[in-house]
C-alpha cells in the first residue's frame, strides 16, 4: 500500500546511504505508479513482477543521477517507460493478426466496429481492449508506445515528450505512421474474414 | 476521415472503456525481493562524476610533474647567470646602437 505521508526527500537521502528499510518504503510507495506503467506496456511472455523489479533496480542504480529538477515521481515514470520500451524492443513483434487468432468475443467486436455505423456496446470493452493489444503487438516498440500513450491513455504530446524524451514532431510522425499500419492490419483482418466466410 | 480510420477510432474508444481492474496490490515480499537484489546492481557513475574524478587526478599528476621538473632544474634556476645577461646585452647593443 502506498504511503501518502512519505517524506520523499528524507527517504531518498536514506536510500542513497543504502538504508534498506527506506528502500523498502520507497518501493511500497512507488509500486502503484510503476505497476500501472508496466501493465500498460507489458510485452507478451514477460511477467509484470519481473519487469517491475527491473525498473526498481534501475531506479536504485541510477538514483545519483536524480537532481531534483522534476518531481521524483516524474523521474520514476520516465525510468519505467524507458525500461518498458527496452523490454518491448527485446521481444519480437507479432508479424500479423489473422481472423483465426481472434477469439469469439473479439471477432464479434470487430464485426460490430466494421459493420455498424453506431458505437459498439460498452459491454464489449474488455474484448476490444484485448483486440487492440493484439494489434499493437504487430507494431515496433516505439510505435506501440506512442499509440498506447496517445490513443489509449489519451496523454498529450507534451506529456509523452516528458515521459519518453522524444521531440514533438517525432511523436506526431510516429503516431501517423503507426495509425496507418494499424488501419492496414484492420483491412487485412477484414479481408481474412471475408476469405474465411 | 477514411472508413478504416473511423473503425480504428471506434475500436480504441471502446477499448478505453475497459475496466481498469482493482487498485494494484503489491505482491507479498516484493519490496524485500527488490532490496535483496539491490547490492547486485552496479552503480553507474554519472559522466559528471567521472570527469570530476579524472580532472582531479590529472591536476595531481601535473603538479607532481611540475615539482619533479623544478627539482631537476633547481641548479639552473638558482645559479647566477652573468654570461647569459652579458650576451643578451651585447646582442641588444648590436641591434639598437648602430
Amino acid at each position: 500500500m502506498a504511503d501518502e505521508t512519505l517524506d520523499m526527500a528524507a527517504c531518498l537521502t536514506r536510500v542513497r546511504a543504502r538504508d534498506e528499510d527506506a528502500a523498502r518504503q520507497l518501493v511500497a510507495h512507488l509500486y502503484p505508479l510503476v505497476i500501472k506503467i508496466v501493465r500498460a506496456h507489458l510485452p507478451r511472455r514477460v511477467t509484470e513482477e519481473d519487469l517491475a523489479q527491473e525498473i526498481f533496480l534501475k531506479i536504485f542504480a541510477n538514483l545519483d543521477q536524480y537532481r531534483g529538477a522534476v518531481p521524483f515521481e516524474h523521474w520514476v515514470s520516465r525510468v519505467a517507460v524507458s525500461t518498458c520500451l527496452d523490454a518491448l524492443r527485446f521481444h519480437k513483434r507479432r508479424p500479423e493478426v489473422r481472423w483465426a487468432d481472434l477469439n469469439e468475443t473479439e471477432a464479434e467486436v470487430l464485426d460490430a466496429v466494421i459493420q455498424t455505423e453506431n458505437e459498439p456496446h460498452p459491454a464489449h470493452a474488455m474484448a476490444a481492449n484485448e483486440l487492440v493489444g493484439k494489434l499493437l503487438d504487430c507494431l515496433s516498440a516505439e510505435d506501440r508506445m506512442v499509440i498506447q500513450l496517445l490513443d489509449l491513455e489519451e496523454k498529450t504530446v507534451a506529456e509523452i515528450q516528458q515521459l519518453t524524451g522524444w521531440g514533438a514532431s517525432l511523436i506526431k510522425v510516429r503516431a501517423f505512421r503507426a495509425r496507418a499500419k494499424l488501419r492496414q492490419h484492420l483491412v487485412e483482418l477484414e479481408r481474412g474474414k471475408k476469405t474465411k466466410s | 476521415m477514411s472508413a478504416e480510420q473511423q473503425n480504428w477510432d471506434k475500436l480504441v474508444k471502446l477499448a478505453r472503456q475497459a475496466p481498469k481492474g482493482a487498485e494494484p496490490e503489491m505482491p507479498l515480499g516484493f519490496a524485500t525481493r527488490v532490496v535483496a537484489n539491490w547490492p547486485k546492481t552496479a552503480v553507474a557513475p554519472s559522466l559528471e562524476a567521472i570527469w570530476e574524478r579524472l580532472s582531479l587526478r590529472f591536476l595531481g599528476v601535473a603538479f607532481a610533474i611540475l615539482l619533479v621538473t623544478a627539482g631537476f632544474s633547481y641548479n639552473v634556476i638558482a645559479a647566477d647567470q652573468p654570461d647569459v645577461v652579458q650576451m643578451t646585452d651585447s646582442a641588444l647593443g648590436v641591434v639598437f646602437e648602430p
